[in-house]
């Protein structure tokens, strides 16, 4: 393989080219958590003097310092863990039975034509539509309990992960099919060796998508149909106008969010990291 | 040219009228992509096709590997009529065809994996093909890490590893550079020269088609006919730069381009730009 290969075997490192910065300079990690904690810190200085400085009525928004005196204080009457475990459990039960119910179908019906041609207009009427004109019939169906939260976490995710699979399936490059054909490779091989790999940055984003309609249902079921949970507390809260409190949870919620969305993220980056700067 | 030669009964491919049309999805008639079109490979002969580009010789190729069958006529490999795609055939792809997600690696087992095929004794093969090819120490590499060249070797050591008894060559070349185009066809002709399959080797360029070829089957424009079967009598080794300027080079390549030009004019399109 002499001097003719050396011609071509190509520089290795910079091929994994460091993205185009586009004028924009880039943070070391250990910055970023610098501006970061900086950013939060005069965030937060800004809530605690802005509903004093401005005289803003305590029933719109309470100093910071007011909301944060709500957590101990829960945590005392014992509403705390509980109704935010509740929710964890609930969101991530919820979540795992959609993901397998949604991935294994958006798979067998992107996979198989006939049904991709049928089914395709009511799934994007189902994932067009949002989940809460279906609150009185699911109400109706299973009642106000758990099984009726777990229900609306999964008709919320379900279309979403359902339609981006199958979305995922059509784009599966034709050459790959062939190449793959050409070696006589039968529909099963073809399915899981190539289908499936080339749509697995898909199954990623849908459940990405998936987990923030999640968390809108189980949002709107707390709110609505349960005895537990974050989303019952905000409610309690606000009829006997604890602002305080509902902000407390609010921020609960909102940090439980964060912390789902950017696992999903996080995952669907790990999925895909073959698509190289496609998607990335 | 001779050693490349194997005694035997059946030729390794025999096509007799073979017709393929496409439907076109905005037109009522068909396209015709290849009319009667009739060849016979030797086994073990390195065979080129060459013609302009959309004249059917791709579409010739698929109908050997099995991927497009005829409206008439028939195929056969060694001697059995081809029902699809076999053990026996392997395809190198213009477009590489690579799987991304799959490492350099991973990607030559692909053709026995799809075959089945992948056990103890042929996962044993891969290293000696990844190594045929010069993409040694390339192993973990994904097919984005690599230039067009290697992923070219990567596409030849897939089909090498499922050792067919011929190769269906796809214009491999076409999409990489000029300088590596010579480099790899010298390292093609080395590595067929180990291995002795039948090659069949689509292409538009003649300059290879000679480089490489023992014969050179020069293809009407669409429909596909053959319109002459040349023999090569260039010994092996070939150098590519040196053999340029030959006689019998030069008597070839004006004898193919006179065939050729007259079937591009009737093409209406504008002529392939050569690499000379």
């Amino acid at each position: 393989m002499s001097a003719a290969a050396g011609a071509v075997r190509a520089p290795k490192a910079p091929l994994r080219a460091p993205k185009a910065p586009r004028g924009r300079k880039r943070f070391t990690t250990k910055q970023r958590v610098v501006v970061t904690i900086i950013n939060l810190a005069i965030f937060c200085v800004l809530w605690q003097v802005i509903p004093t400085v401005l005289d803003i009525p305590r029933i719109f928004l309470p100093k910071l310092s007011e909301i944060f005196a709500q957590y101990p204080k829960m945590i005392e009457e014992g509403v705390f863990f509980s109704n935010v475990l509740v929710s964890i459990r609930i969101y991530v039960v919820g979540m795992v039975m959609a993901i397998a119910v949604g991935v294994p179908l958006g798979l067998l019906i992107g996979g198989i034509r006939i049904l991709d041609k049928v089914l395709l207009p009511y799934l994007w009427a189902v994932y067009a539509t949002p989940l809460i004109v279906m609150m009185p019939l699911i109400l109706l169906w299973v009642g106000i309990n758990e099984r009726a939260r777990y229900l609306l976490i999964i008709v919320s995710a379900v279309p979403a992960i359902v339609v981006i699979v199958m979305e995922g399936i059509k784009t599966v490059e034709p050459s790959l099919l062939r190449a793959a054909r050409s070696f006589g490779a039968d529909r099963r091989v073809l399915f899981t060796k190539v289908v499936i790999p080339s749509t697995i940055p898909f199954i990623g984003t849908g459940v990405k998508m998936g987990m923030s309609r999640g968390l809108i249902g189980l949002f709107v079921g707390e709110l609505f149909t349960a005895a537990t949970g974050i989303g019952y507390v905000i409610a309690l809260a606000g009829k006997v106008f604890n602002i305080s409190r509902v902000y407390a949870m609010l921020l609960m919620f909102v940090a439980f969010s964060v912390v789902m969305v950017g696992l999903a993220q996080y995952v669907e980056r790990r999925l895909s990291v073959w698509r190289s700067s496609a998607v990335l | 040219m001779a050693e490349h030669h194997r005694a035997g009964g059946h030729p390794a491919v025999r096509a007799v009228d073979v017709s393929v049309e496409y439907d076109r999805s905005r037109e009522k008639d068909k396209l015709v992509a290849l009319e009667n079109f009739t060849l016979e490979v030797r086994a073990g002969e390195f065979l080129m096709v060459v013609g302009a580009s959309g004249c059917g010789k791709s579409t010739f190729l698929n109908v050997v590997a099995g991927l497009l069958f005829p409206a008439k006529g028939q195929v056969w490999v060694h001697g059995e009529e081809v029902r699809g795609p076999g053990k026996d055939r392997a395809v190198v792809f213009q477009d590489y065809a690579l799987m991304p997600w799959r490492s350099v690696e991973d990607n030559v087992k692909f053709g026995l994996e799809m075959q089945r095929r992948l056990n103890g004794d042929t996962k044993d093969r891969i290293p000696h093909y990844i190594e045929l090819v010069g993409l040694s120490g390339f192993e973990k590499s994904y097919p984005r890490e690599l230039s067009g060249g290697m992923r070219q070797r990567v596409g030849l050591a897939r089909a090498l590893a499922t050792e067919p008894s011929i190769l269906l060559m796809d214009e491999p070349f076409a999409a990489v550079d000029a300088l590596t185009r010579e480099v790899m066809q010298e390292e093609l002709a080395r590595i067929i020269g180990e291995t002795k399959q039948t090659v069949i080797f689509i292409t538009h360029s003649v300059d290879e088609a000679i480089t490489l070829g023992d014969r050179i089957a020069v293809v009407t424009s669409r429909p596909g006919r053959i319109k002459e079967i040349l023999p090569v009598p260039i010994p092996r080794p070939r150098n590519g730069r040196e053999i340029r300027h030959l006689s019998e080079y030069t008597d070839l390549r004006d004898r193919i381009w006179e065939l050729l030009a007259g079937e591009t004019r009737l093409m209406a399109r504008a002529p392939e730009t050569t690499e000379s």
